[in-house]
């Protein structure tokens, strides 16, 4: 029996997004791109998940975030409802592992 | 690894659908270990590589009179021992590219003959004057004093009287004289940006039968009050912006390239966004507080193209905003009287196109095709593009810098402009915004350069590909030079030929003359027609500009392209970037030297006659 790999747990993962936020905060840990979108002076870090959302990035962490602009990371943290226009939620980031 | 999902705050009527999602993720979890990834060969291995100028067939011409020649690895890091021959001393260059978006890389190299970290130009210095030191309002300080006596918002109690028409999307009728509450962002005395409201006035309306779009123009009322905004000013900016006709504004102009303003919703994202009325508006208000250095000449924000019940402090109006202490600005004109040819309102002009190419993008991403948002860079070179198309049409210098009627590169030592900021740091990231220890005008300066050289070589119809697709970042652009004809170039390529260019704008046009897609001065007009528009943008010599220090007046760097004369002894290249440096050739003609390329990079030695 073939294992399910990483991506395609995480895969999962995101497509429940939406479920999970409307449920309230939880803890995730997310695979994605780390970019800065959308046009000044209202670009934001975003993790751009494999479906193509962006989860708006918070918390502390946020400047070292912001180094690994076009990066492939993995960010743990709390997922939270709400966020800027053009993003599916918040995730306040806790910890951060690059690919 | 693992996938973790630890519910907080459980809404109990919710549990269950919680539960099963986490019986599921933990059961494909415990199904096993996870796939891991290949390890990296992370192993510099030695290699040499040659570069004859001799064997014109190992070289490709940018142009009669200058070729260049490319070596990356394959896939790999490698040390490369390098030798050219058949150099003429002055005549070549390196240029170093670092193609991978997201990671910079340590510079490791020596080069024979050089002289350790100079910096050269290709043309040396002149003198800064009162003229060009006063052209650019977003980075120059100190342009000139705004000495009115400050506004006062108009007490809400004072407009009571009035007929106040509640915030709602303005519909096919004419708004003009209605009133609304608007919210927006001013620069607050620390800097930050903070959101208001007040009251405003629509004081021009004007339908585009030949479109079916509308704009109207409000003005905040305590502007109104204190007549800092007159009549005359309004009517320019909707005579300017949209007016009966085609091809005669910058809402055509735009538009014409660039794709719609606002399209209604139809699918997933049509119970958050509002829809459409075929009306833009743009609200006139001190963004700045009557600061006209505050950085803010104008902004498109996408959150009033929602409903409020998403967003409360939504207009519910497609809609931007631009700086009244800017626009009624009277300086740089002939006289103290406000002419729309002065400095802040050709400032103006010239954001409107910028903000609106923002409001399309956004509509042609987001909305029509519910892609995701662009990197800030790629929307940000797209909006630059469209302030180099109109400048012409308007009659304003634009980003280039040079007087929008002059063809040519225009004089050395231009201070004016976006490009200065480039010229003065070539090597700075295309892709990372903001930059780190640099002014986000050096972003907005990298962004111009690439716009520029992309649209006088792919012509206007590059930008619509790039906006008008799924797909964003390098992807789009790559397929959108596709699709005019063009080889698919890479990342890396699109680099390294945006490198070339910059270097062979720096060579007289009727010596030097460049080929698609190196072109960047060919001393006269590059035309491009987009349905019944032609756009017409004038050449660019990157030897002519000069940048000032950042925050001073006084202090000018070297005029020209910043080429280095060694491969710096410490420092990186940042992702998605070029590095330039004036390769020294000894007298037999000769050069060599060695260089790391991580995986990514590139080395390309560009040689003239």
């Amino acid at each position: 029996m073939s294992r399910p790999s990483r991506r395609f747990v995480l895969g999962l993962f995101a497509a429940a997004l939406p479920a999970l936020v409307l449920l309230g905060a939880c803890d995730a840990t997310l695979e994605g791109t780390v970019l800065r979108v959308g046009n000044e002076p209202f670009s934001m870090l975003v993790l751009r998940i494999d479906d193509g959302r962006d989860l708006a990035l918070e918390g502390p962490l946020l400047a070292e975030l912001e180094r690994l602009q076009n990066r492939r990371v993995r960010l743990e943290g709390e997922l939270l409802e709400g966020g800027p226009p053009g993003a599916a939620a918040r995730l306040a980031v806790s910890s951060i592992e690059e690919d | 690894m693992s996938a973790t999902f630890n519910k907080r705050g459980r809404r109990p009527a919710r549990a269950p659908r919680a539960a099963s999602l986490l019986a599921v993720l933990t059961f494909l979890v415990a199904l096993g270990s996870c796939g891991q990834p290949d390890p990296v060969d992370e192993t510099v291995y030695p290699v040499s590589a040659s570069f004859d100028a001799a064997d014109a067939s190992a070289w490709t011409a940018a142009g009669p009179s200058v070729r260049f020649a490319t070596y990356a690895p394959a896939d790999r890091n490698e040390e490369v021992s390098f030798t050219a021959s058949g150099l003429v001393p002055g005549k070549a260059w390196l240029v170093v590219t670092n193609a991978d978006p997201g990671a910079s890389f340590e510079l490791s190299g020596t080069l024979a003959n050089a002289v350790p970290e100079a910096r050269t130009a290709v043309e040396s210095t002149d003198t800064a004057t009162a003229d060009t030191l006063t052209r650019y309002l977003r980075d120059i300080p100190a342009v000139s004093e705004f000495n009115a006596d400050p506004w006062a918002y108009v007490e809400e109690s004072a407009i009571s009287s009035r007929a106040i028409v509640p915030s709602a999307p303005v519909l096919s009728t004419s708004a003009l004289y209605e009133k609304a509450e608007f919210s927006y962002l001013i620069v607050n005395s620390v800097g930050e940006l903070e959101t208001v409201t007040a009251f405003a006035t629509c004081k021009a309306y004007d339908t585009d039968t030949t479109t079916g779009i509308s704009a109207a123009v409000w003005v905040l009322d305590s502007l109104l009050a204190d007549s800092t905004i007159s009549q005359t000013m309004i009517d320019a900016v909707i005579s300017k912006f949209l007016v009966v006709g085609s091809d005669n504004d910058i809402h055509d102009w735009v538009s014409s390239v660039f794709g719609d303003s606002y399209s209604t919703p139809v699918a997933a994202r049509s119970d958050a966004l509002i829809t459409d009325a075929d009306v833009i508006d743009i609200l006139i208000a001190d963004i700045g507080q009557q600061d006209i250095k505050s950085g803010i000449i104008g902004y498109f924000h996408s959150l009033h193209n929602y409903q409020k019940r998403v967003f409360s402090d939504s207009n519910e109006r497609v809609m931007f905003f631009i700086d009244a202490p800017i626009l009624a600005d009277p300086s740089g004109g002939k006289n103290s009287i406000w002419e729309p040819t002065d400095i802040g309102p050709m400032e103006i002009w010239s954001t409107l196109a910028h903000e609106l190419q923002h409001m399309i993008h956004f509509n042609e991403k987001f909305v029509e095709r519910e892609s995701a948002q662009s990197p800030t860079w790629y929307d940000e070179t797209c909006s630059a593009a469209a302030e180099d198309l109109v400048s012409y049409k308007l009659a304003i210098n634009g980003p280039r810098g040079v007087s929008w009627d002059r063809a040519d590169a225009g004089d050395t030592g231009n201070q004016s402009g976006l490009l200065p900021y480039f010229v003065w740091y070539p090597e700075d990231s295309l892709t990372y915004w903001p930059s780190p220890e640099l002014s986000t005008m050096h972003d907005y300066g990298s962004a111009y350069a690439f716009a520029a050289w992309l649209g006088r070589n792919y012509g206007p119809q590059v930008f619509q590909g790039m906006v008008q697709s799924l797909d964003t970042g390098f992807q789009a652009l790559e397929n959108a030079i596709a699709n005019l004809g063009y080889v698919k170039p890479d990342e890396s390529t699109l680099l390294r030929d945006w490198a070339v260019a910059s270097i062979g704008s720096t060579f007289d046009p009727v010596t030097y003359p460049m080929e698609i897609p190196y072109r960047f001065n060919s001393g006269t007009w590059f035309t491009g027609t987009v349905g019944s528009t032609t756009y017409q943008v004038g050449s660019i010599g990157l030897n002519r500009y000069r940048q000032i220090e950042d925050g001073s007046t006084t202090v000018l760097h070297e005029t020209g392209l910043k080429i280095l004369s060694d491969i710096p002894s410490s420092g990186s290249i940042a992702p998605a970037a070029n590095l330039y440096i004036a390769l020294p050739v000894a007298a037999d003609g000769t050069a060599a030297g060695t260089l790391t390329l991580y995986r990514g990079m590139s080395m390309t030695v560009v040689v003239s006659e």
